[in-house]
């Protein structure tokens, strides 16, 4: 069984310590350790939970520890610490904690769209409630417990396949009809099969919030893009009929965006979205928590401190980490040459601190975020690399990252947005036209 | 809570007819964030009253006195017309300075102590009938790393001691990070014979991630394999409901004990009279450890004030 006291021992600038200084080291690493194997027996981070191998950190934190560092080079073991302490782990608890927090907050936007009613019942009344139509980005099962607690309609897992309910696969069908209806009208060989849907959907969301749901947004890219996809749907089925939908006393739906954490740049990137597609409309987002953008090196957490500057006296723990970083930047190359991300993004070539250089330590129960320190959750490729097995494995399941499916997406919505033989304008002119 | 410039345009109606703000004079900057921004944002200050609370307490050592009275003097000189009152004086004088019912009240609760702030509820409830009540809180800028205060063996008590429960059930223990105001809590406890008392750890969470890790990894060692819950520091009606699902949840009476963030306070008290309200069953009373000596400056600056209506979550209730 390993100690902190065995870990420790295999980094060589602490045994370069004085024994007062080892103490205050050993002391420092014992405790945000503990706090993690703490967060890790609460909730265990899924990606590892059914792996047979042991140990790993659900099992044995302090063995998978040692492992992990003996597997890494002695000169780059203390950056590798560095960042394992840092790491912010979230669990199931914190993640749906955050989550509510950004809904008490739509909660109150809400309540004062709808004139503070007087007889309002936290979080949402009734009638609000029903108004209030949930979109996961991502089909995460927070996004479930978030509804239930809501009381709202609308769930991942419900659906008969598990993408289905996503925003992104619900958009899929919208736009599908959309861009046959534009291009084909009433010839189309299955308008009415195509007709139907979109006739509810812009009936259905008059006066509707529609809420994009997400755990967790580190750069704002798989956001910004449905975010972009949903407000040209909206464009499509509303921008052209505001008058007759205003001398109805109708309106068209709203769009909020809630994520349990978010870093700043995700929340500017969405920001700027909405500002370069249509600067009168208004997004807001709602966020648990919304951290500061620096990569790791420039933001050291507190809780290091003492840790820092006992080890500043043998080797700056700052530069152990760049140093350490550095050395992985090959595996986590040919991660991204793996996922195309370097074919997408040529500047992708120089990033070393994970996707767009994002250099965070932040691991959720569900997974490890591409914008995280890759010495955290990149493996090494095989054959060719160490036998070296990351802590918290990543799970690649995003469905942002299947480009092909959203630049076809993309392409039928640019038909759709140009209706240029105005079928939709009629369709639609018929559909608020029969509106009471 | 919501930030001062996001709150802005709900605000301006608002502030544009008048308004009642409470300030409280303490020794950390942050008691100065929302009066600075009331005079570079609120375009009608002439319309406004202003309520200052003075708050001597012999604990304080000299220099943050100091500190203290500077800041009254700057709060004058922002504003000639404030007035000082007394906490005790509190209620009464807001009741008075609001004149006209439907004048909405700005409680600013950053500096004042926690005992007051516990007392706030049944004002707050009475104002809640006729107007609109908000209470604002700013966070420092930065914190000083230092020494801690040190606890007192004597606490404050809401309601009373004479309506304190005999045999609670359970303790809401609101930890800080602080574990000498824990023990404190945990050993009157046991002192008075109610060892069989559950515990029940809830942990303020939310945008100070740090400082709820801190707090986690300094309780480790009394945590064992005790389950805690989560409740939402910044969100005070979320944070009331939490609390009173915890109340209604407990077998019969209840303490509770907020150590953590002061903020926590003002859901606190807004559980203790929403409770009582309803016509909750349960007796539920509040302990916190008074502190010795305050002679240490523990934070520096301030962030964006926040602000959250309160008054909604006591609204519609039974009397």
């Amino acid at each position: 069984m390993a100690s902190v006291a065995d870990i420790l021992g295999i980094v060589p600038e602490f045994n370069r310590l004085d024994p007062f200084s080892q103490n205050e080291v050993c002391r420092a690493t014992e405790s945000r350790l503990s706090l993690l194997a703490w967060k890790l027996r609460a909730s265990p981070y899924q990606p590892v939970q059914d792996q047979a191998h042991s140990p790993n950190v659900n099992t044995d934190l302090l063995q998978a520890t040692l492992r992990w560092l003996q597997s890494i080079p002695q000169q780059h073991r203390l950056g590798a610490l560095v960042a394992l302490l840092s790491t912010i782990y979230i669990t199931r608890a914190e993640l749906d904690a955050l989550m509510d927090d950004a809904a008490e907050q739509f909660a109150e936007y809400v309540f004062h769209l709808e004139k503070e009613p007087i007889n309002w019942s936290w979080p949402l009344s009734t009638d609000a409630r029903a108004r209030v139509k949930p979109f996961a980005v991502s089909g995460h099962d927070a996004y479930d417990r978030l509804v239930h607690r809501l009381q709202l309609t609308g769930s991942v897992s419900s659906s008969p396949t598990h993408d289905r309910a996503t925003l992104s696969a619900s958009l899929y069908p919208i736009i599908t009809s959309l861009a046959h209806l534009a291009e084909f009208g009433s010839a189309y060989i299955y308008f009415e099969a195509a007709r139907k849907p979109i006739k509810d959907v812009a009936e259905g969301w008059l006066g509707n919030y529609l809420l994009l749901v997400e755990d967790c947004s580190f750069s704002g890219t798989t956001i910004s893009s449905d975010l972009t996809r949903l407000i040209g749907v909206l464009r499509a089925l509303y921008s052209n009929h505001v008058k007759v939908l205003t001398r109805k006393r109708k309106s068209p739906p709203r769009v909020a965006v809630l994520i349990g954490f978010a870093t700043k740049q995700a929340v500017d990137r969405i920001l700027k979205t909405v500002w370069d597609i249509d600067k009168q409309l208004s997004v807001p987002v709602f966020c648990g928590i919304v951290e500061r953008d620096a990569r790791l090196d420039q933001r050291l957490p507190a809780a290091l401190d003492t840790l820092c500057r006992h080890l500043s006296t043998v080797r700056d723990p700052h530069v152990a980490l760049r140093e350490a970083v550095d050395d992985y930047a090959s595996y986590f190359r040919v991660y991204l040459e793996q996922t195309g991300m370097l074919a997408r993004h040529p500047q992708a070539a120089s990033w070393r601190w994970g996707f767009k250089d994002g250099g965070f330590a932040v691991v959720t129960y569900l997974n490890a975020p591409n914008n995280d320190l890759p010495l955290l959750w990149c493996p090494p490729p095989r054959p060719g690399g160490p036998n070296l097995r990351p802590l918290f494995p990543r799970v690649e399941s995003r469905v942002d990252h299947d480009r092909s499916a959203a630049d076809n997406m993309d392409t039928l919505l640019q038909a759709a947005l140009s209706d240029k033989n105005g079928h939709i304008q009629r369709l639609l002119d018929e559909v608020y036209g029969g509106l009471s | 809570m919501m930030r001062l410039s996001l709150a802005l345009p709900l605000l301006r109606p608002l502030l544009s007819k008048g308004a009642v703000h409470v300030f409280s004079v303490g020794f950390e900057d942050r008691c100065l964030a929302y009066p600075q921004w009331l005079r570079d944002n609120c375009a009608t200050l002439e319309r406004q009253r202003f309520v200052c609370v003075n708050v001597e307490d012999r604990a304080v050592s000299s220099y943050l006195r100091g500190r203290q009275s500077a800041h009254r003097q700057v709060l004058q000189h922002y504003f000639p017309s404030i007035q000082a009152i007394t906490p005790e004086d509190l209620v009464r004088r807001v009741e008075q300075y609001a004149g006209l019912p439907g004048r909405p009240v700005f409680i600013d609760i950053s500096s004042l102590p926690r005992r007051y702030i516990l007392r706030l509820g049944n004002p707050i409830a009475e104002m809640a009938g006729t107007r609109r009540v908000f209470l604002v809180y700013t966070y420092p800028a930065k914190y000083y790393p230092g020494p801690l205060q040190v606890p007192l063996p004597e606490f404050d008590v809401v309601p009373t001691d004479l309506e304190l429960p005999s045999n609670p059930s359970r303790l809401l223990l609101i930890p800080g990070f602080d574990t000498e105001y824990t023990n404190l809590v945990l050993s009157a406890i046991r002192s008075r014979g109610l060892g069989e008392l559950s515990v029940r750890w809830l942990f303020p969470f939310a945008n100070r991630y740090e400082f709820y890790e801190r707090a986690v990894e300094a309780h480790l060692h009394l945590l064992g394999e005790q389950s805690v819950a989560l409740i939402a520091q910044d969100q005070l009606g979320l944070c009331l409901r939490q609390l009173l699902n915890h109340i209604e949840e407990a077998p019969g009476d209840v303490f509770i004990s907020p150590l953590g963030p002061r903020v926590v306070c003002a859901a606190v008290a807004l559980a203790l009279t929403r409770s009582r309200l309803i016509g909750n069953s349960r007796r539920v009373a509040v302990l916190v450890p008074r502190t010795s000596q305050y002679n240490s400056l523990r934070s520096g600056g301030a962030a964006e004030p926040l602000l959250e209506e309160v008054g909604v979550h006591l609204r519609g209730a039974p009397e």
